[in-house]
């Protein structure tokens, strides 16, 4: 079989499976083999769009590392647009591996920057992808001026959809504490109006927590209702789960907590985003300190120690990386709530 | 001062959008005419119970002069008063049927339409709409004519105009459909009137130039799951071959062959259905061919979330009177309800694909193998159920898993098509039943085998567990290699590999190189990063893995190559360069991009070895041949 073979037969069953992937990365070994770089950058395409929404950055950042290459190399011809598309995915999940050193991202994102530059593009997606970067290092003074320069920037064929923008504008704003405006924000997702295949996926968690902190427990429990439906059981969305598990947490669900705990967390091992892994980690930390203090007996497919080893240690390693203290200071802050 | 206003409305504007844009198809106002008509139908009979004729007549008027086309739609329903006219006809999104929310208790329930809306799509085909009706409660006979300007006029007409009670349309259609041929209209009119009408209880009569004829007469026997289960087996193959291929027999179309089919069913009744089952393999992606009735109104034949994705291999023909329509009828909006019944229906059929007879089941699995193995990835179940008419790939060509279950203990497979390629010849020589994993789910298969089995028949293959074809060095030998071996580890070290000795058969193979799924994925990381620019190089060097076990290189001691290696009194850093050739030679043969060091050993390996064979004399050799 050559490459194209095992990429039809990807196709056939589906690319975003974990088969699919697998007769993906067959199609890359054999292309590579047979030193065929169209074969390559092609398989390795379709493993980025196969992977995108199922929590696998690694082999994204491993197939684009490649394509990249490829592209400045100018052996074969290369579609610049779907390639500088797929560069915004690989710098917004930068900073989810704590092993990726503060000065990699900066330069990640500036050679992004210098790309869409040379090549014409807005820089509204590299300036969302900054303010979502600094969010994500906990660089809470920045985000405030660089949401500004995203909103401020000019939109052209990169821009995500509107759907995604909401997303982004909404998890900014839910970062920076302002919940009513995050609430407001995401009236077009709340609505309907706009939807991806991602959003509201990842939005309804902040949105459960915004509007409990808000007072309208009915649209918490609302956004919960809907949205763990989207989300449950996808190794791509702990993160969101992990926000489910703390709203049920604030409102006293402490079975509902438990359960989505028992199914995330046998979920957790197929992401490779460890701080979406984090996320989940800590909440189920949160939760067992929380059951701990209402005397509860809670069951979970992991230890408990190893569980709040897990959250200290993820939040410990994102700090060394980013130069701050935001998520061990959090997670205390977290786990002080219950003591 | 403020002053309250109203907004203006243009209506004719707002009949081109719902008309045009609305709907997906021009041809749709056949089916809001049909839904009318049965719905007056239905109505009636409510109305007098004693009334039980229920008909709908379609014909084609033609003016032999102008060649002006007129279809004329009648039906021998409720009909409309006065009152009803103003108030369903002259006023938009105001439905004679009841809630619009859809509420399947109300005693509305039987009916189609709902929003009121309808009647405007006439207006795609024409720019008048001419209403004769007679109402069954007033005796009285109204003449209405709506224009696509808005305006509309009312007027009573005496009794003669239309003695039987129930409503007659006329549409004189525009220009554009009048041009068309006589011929190529009517069967454009014969298609759409089975496709929404072939399943309504009532009636549809046809009059082209020649005769008159039923179209829904072989299609309409189904309004409810009671009928269905009166029919025989071939009853539904035939109903099905008529649905699926719009009212056309047609002998060699392939739905002629079809024989396998199941009756499925939500938990209320309220949704049932018939899957037949395609004859061939058919890919995942392909489209997913489903027709659904609501209330026996047609509503699509590519429904979407009715069926469970898996359910690709049927073509599936749905009837409900529970799920709720989107505004254009033209598909049903994912709500709890749709949830329910999808995964109701989903479980019928895995509950039927279970009670099938062996030899259709065997039938069925060889035909769409691979779409059963993915299901049976995610579905222990399922799979505890069919695993033993599953097949394989072995040593032997393709096998059942319940013949190879029968024969052997232990089975080991590969985890790619490479890896069993490698390891064949060992395996034959040794007889180890092996299986090329390789294919599409089969290692996921094997591996959620041993769970439904309760025990680890199926492995993966690892030399330290075929103890019979992979056998130790002597102690002596082992003894007095332990330090060499150990240097020539440290030295292979940077590659991630491990050189065990071992003796293996055939003879013929000097070398084996096996990885584990962590190795493979470290070495692709170092791979890339070599690959790629400074910045990712840099990245991807940062997320190298630390512990990952080695891969390892058999080195098989039968083999008269290995031991010369070894045993011809080599210096050290001669059987390193050869070890490495031969590394670098088992990652060719296992078809793996080698990286760049790898690519630059081979050349020093052979390079080494050319200069050896020189200082031996063999070179002089070799320069006088070509000198």
């Amino acid at each position: 079989m050559d490459a194209y073979d095992y990429m039809d037969q990807a196709h056939e069953i589906g690319e975003s499976s974990l088969e699919g992937i697998r007769l993906i990365e067959e199609a890359i070994k054999t292309a590579d083999a047979a030193n065929d770089l169209n074969a390559g950058y092609d398989a390795r395409k379709m493993l980025m769009t196969a992977t995108y929404a199922l929590g696998l950055p690694k082999k994204q950042l491993l197939a684009f590392a490649w394509m990249i290459k490829q592209y400045e190399a100018q052996i074969i011809r290369i579609d610049e647009h779907s390639l500088m598309w797929r560069y915004k995915w690989v710098v917004n999940n930068a900073a989810d591996f704590p092993e990726i050193s503060k000065q990699q991202i900066d330069h990640l994102l500036d050679d992004m920057k210098q790309k869409y530059l040379h090549l014409g593009y807005s820089l509204k997606p590299y300036l969302k992808l900054r303010a979502i970067t600094a969010m994500k290092m906990g660089q809470v003074e920045d985000v405030t001026g660089l949401l500004s320069e995203w909103k401020a920037a000019k939109k052209d064929s990169m821009n995500d959809c509107p759907a995604c923008e909401t997303n982004d504008d909404v998890t900014l704003k839910f970062f920076q504490n302002e919940y009513q405006h995050a609430v407001d924000t995401a009236k077009p997702l709340i609505s309907g109006k706009q939807k991806c295949g991602e959003v509201p996926h990842l939005t309804n968690g902040m949105l459960a927590l915004a509007f409990w902190d808000l007072g309208d427990q009915e649209a918490a429990e609302e956004r919960f209702k809907k949205g763990y439906k989207l989300t449950k059981n996808h190794a791509d969305f702990l993160a969101a789960n992990a926000d489910f598990v703390l709203y049920l947490l604030a409102s006293e669900q402490w079975q509902l907590a438990q359960d989505i705990l028992n199914t995330e967390l046998n979920v957790l091992p197929q992401s490779e985003n460890k701080f979406d892994q984090y996320r989940l980690y800590a909440a189920a930390a949160v939760f067992l300190q929380a059951a701990h203090r209402q005397g509860l007996s809670v069951e979970l497919p992991i230890d408990p120690n190893t569980i709040k080893q897990h959250a200290e240690q993820g939040a410990a390693a994102f700090d060394a990386r980013n130069g701050n203290h935001y998520y061990t200071q959090r997670l205390a802050a977290q786990l002080a709530q219950y003591a | 001062m403020s002053q309250e206003n109203r907004f203006q409305v243009n209506l004719s504007g707002m009949i081109d959008i719902l008309s045009n844009h609305l709907y997906s198809h021009q041809d749709v106002y056949i089916r809001e005419l049909l839904q009318n008509g049965t719905d007056a139908i239905r109505a009636r009979k409510m109305y007098d119970a004693g009334f039980d004729n229920g008909e709908i007549h379609v014909a084609l008027q033609i003016n032999a002069d102008t060649q002006d086309k007129t279809l004329v739609f009648s039906d021998n329903g409720i009909g409309l008063t006065a009152e009803e006219i103003a108030e369903f006809l002259a006023t938009i999104a105001s439905s004679s049927k009841g809630d619009k929310n859809f509420d399947h208790n109300s005693r509305e329930q039987s009916f189609i339409g709902r929003f009121g809306i309808g009647l405007l799509s006439c207006f795609v085909v024409t720019s008048e709409i001419r209403l004769l009706t007679h109402s069954a409660k007033s005796g009285t006979v109204w003449e209405w004519c709506g224009k696509g300007d808005g305006t509309y006029t009312i007027n009573e007409l005496p009794l003669q105009a239309r003695p039987e009670i129930g409503t007659t349309v006329f549409l004189n259609y525009n220009a554009d459909i009048s041009s068309l041929l006589t011929q190529e209209l009517l069967d454009n009119l014969r298609e759409c009137l089975f496709r929404y009408g072939a399943c309504l209880e009532v009636p549809i009569y046809f009059k082209d130039k020649y005769k008159t004829s039923w179209i829904n007469q072989h299609s309409n026997a189904v309004g409810s799951l009671a009928d269905l289960k009166k029919m025989s087996p071939s009853e539904i193959l035939n109903l099905g071959q008529i649905l699926l291929n719009n009212g056309n027999y047609v002998v060699d179309d392939e739905t002629a062959s079809w024989h396998d089919y199941f009756v499925l069913q939500s938990q209320s009744g309220n949704t049932f259905a018939v899957a037949y089952v395609v004859p061939y393999a058919v890919s995942t992606h392909a489209r997913k061919l489903h027709s659904a009735y609501l209330n026996r109104m047609y509503v699509s034949n590519e429904v979407e979330k009715v069926m469970p994705d898996w359910a690709f291999f049927t073509r599936t023909i749905i009837w409900t009177n529970e799920l709720q329509p989107v505004a254009s009828r033209e598909a049903f909006y994912s709500n709890d309800t749709l949830e329910r019944v999808s995964a109701e229906l989903a479980a019928s059929l895995k509950q039927q694909i279970k009670a099938m007879p062996e030899k259709a089941l065997q039938r069925l699995l060889h035909t769409h193998h691979t779409a059963f193995k993915a299901l049976a990835c995610d579905d222990e179940e399922l799979l505890r159920f069919i695993y033993p008419y599953l097949s394989v790939y072995t040593l032997n060509g393709e096998e059942t898993i319940k013949d190879l279950i029968a024969q052997s203990d232990v089975i080991f497979y590969t985890r790619s098509v490479d890896d069993f390629r490698q390891i064949a010849d060992v395996a034959r020589a040794q007889q180890v039943p092996l299986i090329n994993g390789g294919y599409v789910y089969d290692t996921v298969i094997l591996q959620g085998l041993n769970k439904v089995l309760g025990r680890d028949v199926f492995k993966l293959f690892r030399p330290e567990d075929v103890e019979l074809a992979f056998k130790s060095l002597y102690p002596d030998e082992a003894l007095a290699l332990a330090d060499l071996l150990s240097q020539v580890n440290a030295h292979m070290k940077k590659y991630q590999v491990e050189v065990v000795l071992n003796y293996f058969s055939p003879h013929e193979i000097p070398m084996l190189y096996l990885s584990n799924q962590k190795s493979q994925t470290e070495r692709e990381l170092e791979r890339v990063a070599e690959a790629s620019n400074d910045l990712f190089g840099s990245i991807l060097g940062n997320l190298h893995q630390a512990d990952v076990p080695l891969a390892q290189l058999y080195l098989n001691f039968h083999n008269e190559v290995i031991q010369s290696v070894f045993f011809t009194g080599k210096s050290k850093t001669m059987m390193i360069s050869v070890i490495e050739v031969l590394y670098v030679q088992a990652l060719l043969m296992g078809h793996y991009p080698l990286k760049k060091n790898e690519i630059h050993l081979m050349n020093k390996g052979l390079l080494s070895i050319i200069k050896s064979l020189k200082s031996n004399g063999d070179g002089q050799t070799a320069i006088t041949k070509y000198s």
